[in-house]
């Protein structure tokens, strides 16, 4: 058996940390043994410190050490951790029974409002979709109720836990379904912190596809000065299929989603991520949509991707970034400081995930001669007008033709400036102001100091700088036309 | 008896038998006017060189001045059409029939001169024959030509109801088609504009030459479809100038309109049956050749052992005129007239079993008109409450649905086609229901409507004007 641990290290390379092996635990450091008395949990943070080379065994942090371990008081909020801000959602209540904290999680069916103008009758978590996070503590014990009020069985999977493999929560596998009425309980002790989740592991497609996910939080025991931040925002991604006209999603989708969201809203209506200037920013970002990743992008800022659902990143392997992946089943947890005011797009880059109910059936439109089109067709058709020749960006044309019932529009929410900003899905503001009232109010558009926004160069400001708009480009030339 | 006695006694009753042989040429024809009225089919002019020929005229050229409607049609081929014309000379010729029934055989004048080889005076021998039984037969004849003249009559009025019939259907179909005419034109426009939308996307360098070639493909299609329907429109439009007997100018008359919409409910209910038998002309004729056959059969009856006599005056001179009857049998020693009338009751067990048979296939016909009817109602109204609002509302949605860029304009395009092709399945529809309607009409009006559906059925229609055989 040691002979097998020696060789895993070198594999791993990790040769130099061998005497250290028990340190991580104050009693039975041996993560196979599981009977006797449990031994006390000691948070991660201490454990870093006393592991060699700075970081933990590998042996020992795949399932977190030995499951019966005594659990530490609960950790409340506010004395013990500075909770996470939900946009768009709310942390899950709890209750402390005997040193036990304690949650009930409802599963039911919701009239899910994605936008103005858009609902769909979704299932969820105590009455939200996807913007139910839970909190909780490293090292406390936690009891979850999880009640079932859908019309079919479920089961939640606790995403990224190191917990006893019966409350894995997987349908079928690890414990019977939980059945319409019924009411199952999960209890373990957390010996782990970072940024999880939760979901439905029953019929996933389905029950996922509907909205039968959520965040789950874990603060560390004792943190160390560096997880302080200001602004800490649990976001939580997932993707829909909601035809135009429809009010249910369409689960068997497996490419053509059209409607993407945070916490469970389509922007314009995710609420913008409001900082002060200079505040320290956790961004933690779930993805438990169906099969798309997102490069999640942030505008004016660099972050550091500072951990995963695995773990901590150590400082020394953080690089900065600008866009970060958030593959299927992954979180990622970004932080920057926030020291340049403004409204900052935060969304992902996939053009298509950045617009709202997309219909891919229409004709490429882009660059047609128009003339006289509309009046041929409106003898037979009064209400026609040609689209999409200017590409997708309806403007405020959308606010005045009607729609099919229960259908927005692909993109758009009317700017600081009368345009409108041709942007939708999975796409937020991070609002940094010198100046704020509260967290919890939008304060509305940055306004910005004279001469740093971009607008139409004035005839002098041209001339000054010698820019001729009519200089012929090769495009125009023709210079870059075929070689025939 | 002296010859002068007699003399006068024969020329009092040649004037007597010729008293009442002159013919009425219009006989019948205002019984038959009288009938075609009551069964609502219009009013009927025999053209004789009259100022009523000059008022039908102006009737005929101020209707067809307006936009018209079936009745009107139906109104000016009556007075116009000139085959019509010629099927009441039938009235004509039977009137002559009946009265050819009721003369006398034309005395025979006999005479003979006889030289006796001896010499002397010629022996001068005369007499006037006449068949004495006319004073019986004439009688017997008449009134088998009356029942002709009935049947006649009857067989006229049905010719001019089935005439009317004729140019109704002929009516409704037009305007049906001129109706398809304008459908068929719009759905070109769509595929037109949908094409020129390709054109333009082709052009863009958008879509490919095969999308750009199936669109084309579409269009061309509509267009030739609605060459179809442009030839449809001018059939039926000559159609009807020939029924209504115009050409010319007057040939420039139009349709007041689209086809009527479906009226409320008729009650035909559960007499229909016999309705149609109580009221049916081809019953009525059946009818009369029975009593036809029956009254040849009587004669022929009375007539089969009497030998043929004939009765004259003889006057003969020999030494002196003397003068007295003379009679001449015939001995029906070969013929006794038993083929003539087993022929004539033949014809009588004919007419009965048709008349059977007739009755039979007026029930039948009349279940299968009305059916139809109601059948084809159901149908123009299901068109009309369900399926054509349901494509407008299609259409509605598919807008709504291309505002918000689901749905290309192609399928916006395509989703007024169809509710354009429904509305001509709507025509159709209605077409047939007035079709039905008129056929049921007219089998109350007594008259047999064939089982074909109605239709431009001109070839028929002009053998029922002129043949014997209405069914
Ligand atoms: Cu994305």
């Amino acid at each position: 058996m040691a002979g097998k641990k020696i060789s895993r290290r070198e594999i791993l390379g990790l040769g130099a940390v061998a005497a250290v092996g028990g340190a991580l635990w104050h009693e039975r450091a041996d993560g196979k043994t599981h009977g006797g008395r449990a031994g006390q949990y000691q948070p991660a943070a201490a454990r870093q410190k006393t592991a060699a080379a700075g970081r933990v065994y590998w042996e020992k942090s795949y399932s977190g050490g030995p499951v019966d371990v005594k659990p530490l008081p609960p950790g409340l909020p506010e004395k013990h951790y500075k909770p996470v801000v939900v946009p768009n959602g709310a942390a899950l209540p709890f209750k402390v029974v005997d040193g036990v904290k304690v949650f009930h999680l409802i599963a039911e069916e919701v009239d899910w409002a994605f936008d103005a103008g858009l609902r769909a009758k979704c299932w969820g978590y105590n009455g939200r979709v996807n913007s139910t996070a839970i909190e909780a503590v490293e090292g406390e014990r936690i009891r979850i109720y999880v009640t079932n009020r859908l019309p079919v069985p479920t089961s939640v999977h606790w995403h990224g836990f190191y917990l006893p493999n019966g409350m894995d929560g997987v349908g079928g596998l690890t414990q019977p379904y939980i059945r319409p009425g019924e009411t199952v309980k999960y209890e373990w002790t957390l010996r782990q912190h970072g940024t999880f989740m939760f979901h439905s592991h029953h019929d996933e497609m389905t029950q996922m596809g509907m909205g039968l996910i959520g965040m789950f939080v874990v603060h560390p025991r004792k943190p160390a000065p560096e997880y302080h931040v200001d602004r800490d925002f649990s976001l939580m991604i997932s993707e829909w299929a909601i035809k135009a006209g429809t009010a249910r999603p369409n689960t068997l989708v497996m490419n053509d989603f059209n409607v993407l969201t945070i916490n469970g809203k389509a922007f314009p209506s995710t609420a913008p991520l409001v900082c002060k200037t200079g505040d320290k920013v956790r961004i933690r970002l779930g993805n438990l949509g169906a099969t798309d990743h997102h490069p999640m992008h942030i505008h004016g800022y660099h972050f550091r991707v500072t951990a995963t659902d695995g773990e901590d990143i150590p400082l020394s392997a953080q690089w900065p970034e600008t866009t970060v992946l958030v593959a299927v089943g992954q979180t990622r947890t970004i932080e920057f400081i926030a020291d340049a005011p403004g409204d900052w797009a935060f969304h992902c880059h996939m053009t298509h995930h950045v617009m709202n109910q997309m219909g891919h059936d229409f004709p490429n439109m882009v660059g047609i001669k128009t003339g006289g089109l509309d009046e041929q067709l409106r003898p037979l058709l009064p209400a026609y007008m040609t689209m999409g020749h200017t590409g997708m960006d309806m403007g405020r044309m959308a606010e005045v033709m009607p729609y099919p019932k229960n259908t927005i529009s692909m993109k758009g929410a009317a700017g600081p400036f009368g345009d409108y900003i041709s942007m939708g899905g999975l796409f937020t503001v991070v609002k940094v102001r010198d100046q704020l009232k509260s967290y919890d109010e939008d304060p509305g558009w940055y306004k910005h100091p004279p001469g740093t926004v971009a607008l139409k160069a004035s005839d002098a400001e041209l001339r000054r700088d010698g820019i001729d708009v009519n200089e012929r480009t090769a495009a125009a030339s023709g210079a870059e036309r075929g070689h025939r | 008896m002296s010859w002068k006695r007699n003399a006068g006694w024969l020329s009092v009753l040649l004037i007597f038998l010729s008293g009442c042989a002159t013919v009425a040429l219009n006989a019948g024809f205002d019984e038959v006017s009288v009938a075609v009225a009551e069964r609502g089919a219009g009013k009927i002019v025999w053209n004789s060189g009259t100022d009523l020929d000059k008022e039908a005229a102006e009737k005929v050229s101020s209707l067809l001045k307006g936009g018209l409607t079936a009745d009107e049609a139906v109104q000016i081929a009556l007075l116009n059409n000139r085959d019509l014309q010629a099927i009441y000379s039938d009235l004509g010729i039977a009137q002559a029939d009946l009265v050819q029934a009721g003369l006398f055989q034309n005395p025979v004048f006999d005479a003979a001169v006889l030289f006796p080889v001896s010499g002397g005076r010629p022996d001068l021998d005369l007499s006037v024959v006449m068949n004495f039984l006319d004073v019986f037969y004439v009688p017997l004849r008449k009134r088998v030509a009356t029942a002709r003249f009935e049947e006649t009559k009857l067989k006229v009025a049905g010719a001019v109801l089935d005439f009317a019939r004729q140019v109704r259907t002929a009516f409704y179909l037009h305007q049906a088609n001129e109706q398809m005419l304008e459908l068929r034109r719009t759905v070109v426009q769509t595929l037109t504009a949908s094409l020129e939308l390709a054109r333009r996307l082709h052009e863009a360098g958008n879509i490919t030459d095969l999308d750009f070639a199936r669109e084309r493909a579409l269009t061309e299609a509509a267009r030739l479809e609605l060459r179809t329907a442009e030839m449809a429109e001018r059939q039926s439009r000559e159609q009807l100038n020939a029924l209504m007997g115009v050409w010319g100018k007057n040939t420039e008359w139009r349709t007041g309109g689209r086809l009527p919409d479906i009226p409320a409910q008729t009650t035909a209910g559960d007499d229909l049956e016999r309705l149609a038998l109580s009221r049916s002309l081809d019953l009525s004729i059946a009818r009369q050749r029975i009593i036809a056959a029956g009254e040849q059969l009587g004669f022929n009856r009375a007539t089969a052992l009497i030998p043929e006599p004939t009765l004259g005056p003889l006057g003969e001179r020999e030494e002196g005129w003397e003068a007295g009857p003379t009679v001449e049998l015939s001995i029906p020693l070969f013929d006794r007239g038993q083929a003539r009338i087993a022929r004539a009751l033949t014809e009588l067990r004919r007419a009965r079993q048709e008349y059977y048979g007739l009755a039979v296939r007026i029930r039948s016909v009349a279940r299968a008109v009305q059916d139809r009817m109601s059948g084809s109602r159901d149908r123009a109204l299901y068109y009309r409450d369900i399926l054509v609002p349901l494509r407008e509302r299609i259409v509605n949605e598919a807008q709504l649905q291309y505002n918000a860029m689901q749905l290309s304009p192609f399928e916006l395009l395509r989703a007024k086609e169809q509710q354009i092709e429904t509305a001509a399945a709507y025509i159709e529809a209605l077409r047939d229901y007035w079709l039905a309607r008129t056929d049921f009409a007219h089998i109350l009006n007594g008259r047999l409507p064939g089982l074909d559906g109605g239709g431009a059925r001109s070839e028929e229609g002009r053998m029922k004007m002129n043949g014997r055989e209405a069914h």
